[in-house]
């Protein structure tokens, strides 16, 4: 993959009304293909704002958040010729997925664009994207929304690294048994990723401030935008804690799909590792591998894959290679192998490994702005 | 590759009945599974098919636990035993800790003879003050901070 200088992006914003602009290159190693620009809008209850992003030369996506007090929805975008490249009214009640974008019931909201390999490529020009702030009862209204356009340069979009940090919870870190078997997780989910193409490169730090519980998942915490400001640009945080909102029912979360590359609320991935442990709280090899594999899982999440087929084999991913199956017998059988499927595949001991990712998803995991 | 087998497959010396097939599939969610209520609906038996699944599932290792908290959450008075074993047992600290971080939730008589039974005899990893203390409940939590 081909490193571009930040400093020969070309990219501008603007809102409507663009207010408090501040255009700030990142930070960061010197490495970062990544282009970041910062500015807000004042939304108001008459509808979306259209928001204008100015794409330079081999740009070959970006992501565009929306942070508010308010709910942030993102409903349409149009490319350069004024073409609809996507809107809302084609997801709200679909059984496809594409983007949590288009439903705006997050406070910090992410639009990666393009998204899959037939979504058609950018082009030099000005895009638009009309977002809104929604108020509790889903009205638009007034609010101000703090925009973050990311962009990269990856003429190829086929292989590229994403930046992980692993941040244990709660003093876990004090448990040498979980830290070792965290490591080896990590391992496997590089492992997996190496066969797709994408190189993990991760980091570990602890926030012992943070309960373990993790009981953030939803809502979201402000003190997580401390933990991932200043971490390399594009990098995604996964805090590992020992159950995820005090429950065993949720075993990991993305805070979005996709998730934001913005310092946020909302920048995290949860895994719970006494979920993977078990009754006995000891990790056998699987388990570690299981974990892995959930954090591969949660991060495929996070840089925009939905399951290829929900559990109840009634609603999809939007990818054309990923087979709409209908029946458990006939999903297991196409698709139990697929990272991304939605439920473990076990007997006994044992259950099935999961490292599976169908072109098009891979697709769409290059094409996450994150992915360097 | 073909897959279909492996959830039909017995596990451990005796097949799981249908009910408990569907409650292990379930379970088995990698991001979460449905409400102990829907659990319990997938079967005509649902305390004796949640216990199956803590005793006997032991894959993926969040379906036991799932299966646990349903028992404890909604039929603590039936699962006596296992609680106190539970938390007592160096084997079971997995399923000790879920109980200890739900102290708050079980009824008061229970919580106190379960945090009294940890602080006593559970196993070091369980870190049973540390959970005792955290406890909402003046009554649980005097009996490590009188």
């Amino acid at each position: 993959m081909r490193m571009w200088l930040i400093g020969s992006a070309l990219v501008g914003c603007s809102g409507n009304p663009a207010t408090d602009v501040e255009d700030t290159a990142s930070p960061g190693p010197p490495a970062s293909m990544l282009n970041t620009t910062s500015w807000s809008i004042n939304t108001s209850a008459g509808g979306p704002e259209e928001v204008a992003i100015e794409i330079g030369p081999d740009v070959s996506a970006f992501m565009l958040t929306g942070d508010s007090r308010k709910d942030v929805w993102m409903e349409r975008v149009e490319d350069p010729d004024g073409a609809v490249l996507l809107d809302w009214q084609d997801w709200w009640t679909s059984d496809e997925s594409l983007t949590e974008a288009v439903f705006g019931y997050s406070s910090t909201t992410a639009l990666n664009w393009p998204i899959r390999d037939v979504d058609p490529p950018l082009v030099e020009g000005t895009y638009r994207v009309h977002v809104a702030a929604l108020g509790g009862n889903g009205d638009y209204t007034a609010g101000k929304v703090d925009l973050t356009l990311h962009t990269k340069r990856d003429p190829t979009l086929t292989g590229g690294t994403v930046h992980a940090r692993v941040v244990y919870t709660g003093g876990v870190d004090n448990d040498d048994a979980v830290v070792t078997a965290t490591e080896e997780a990590v391992e496997r989910w590089r492992e997996v990723w190496d066969i797709h193409g994408l190189t993990l490169v991760e980091s570990y730090d602890s926030a012992p401030t943070i309960d373990a519980d993790l009981g953030f998942w939803y809502s979201g915490d402000d003190a997580l935008i401390e933990i991932a400001t200043g971490l390399t640009p594009g990098s995604v945080v996964v805090y590992v804690g020992e159950s995820v909102d005090g429950d065993f029912d949720t075993y990991g979360v993305a805070g979005g799909i996709p998730g934001t590359l913005t310092p946020s609320a909302m920048t995290y991935v949860v895994v719970s590792w006494l979920s993977h442990a078990g009754f006995d709280a000891q990790f056998t090899r699987k388990e570690k591998s299981m974990m892995g594999e959930t954090m591969a899982h949660e991060v495929g999440h996070y840089m925009g894959l939905f399951h290829p087929v929900e559990s109840s084999y009634n609603s999809w991913d939007a990818l054309e290679d990923t087979p709409r199956c209908e029946t458990w017998s006939r999903c297991e059988d196409e698709l139990g192998s697929n990272l991304m499927f939605p439920y473990a595949i076990c007997s006994g001991s044992d259950c099935v490994a999961t490292e599976d990712l169908t072109p098009n998803q891979n697709g769409v995991a290059h094409r996450y702005t994150g992915t360097q | 590759m073909r897959i279909l087998l492996w959830t039909t497959l017995a596990l451990a010396s005796s097949p799981l009945t249908t009910s408990q097939q569907a409650m292990h599939k379930a379970l088995s969610g990698r991001d979460g599974s449905p409400p102990c209520e829907q659990l319990e609906a997938l079967s005509d038996t649902p305390l004796e098919d949640l216990k199956v699944m803590v005793e006997r599932v032991s894959a993926p290792p969040w379906a036991g636990m799932r299966a646990a908290q349903c028992l404890v959450d909604r039929h603590p008075d039936a699962i006596g035993d296992e609680l106190d074993r539970w938390v007592t047992d160096p084997a079971l600290v997995g399923l000790g800790i879920l109980v200890l971080n739900r102290l708050d939730d079980l009824p008061v008589a229970t919580a106190i003879r379960v945090a009294s039974l940890a602080l006593e005899e559970g196993a070091p990893r369980l870190d049973a003050k540390k959970r005792v203390s955290a406890a909402a409940r003046q009554e649980v939590r005097s009996l490590v901070q009188p």
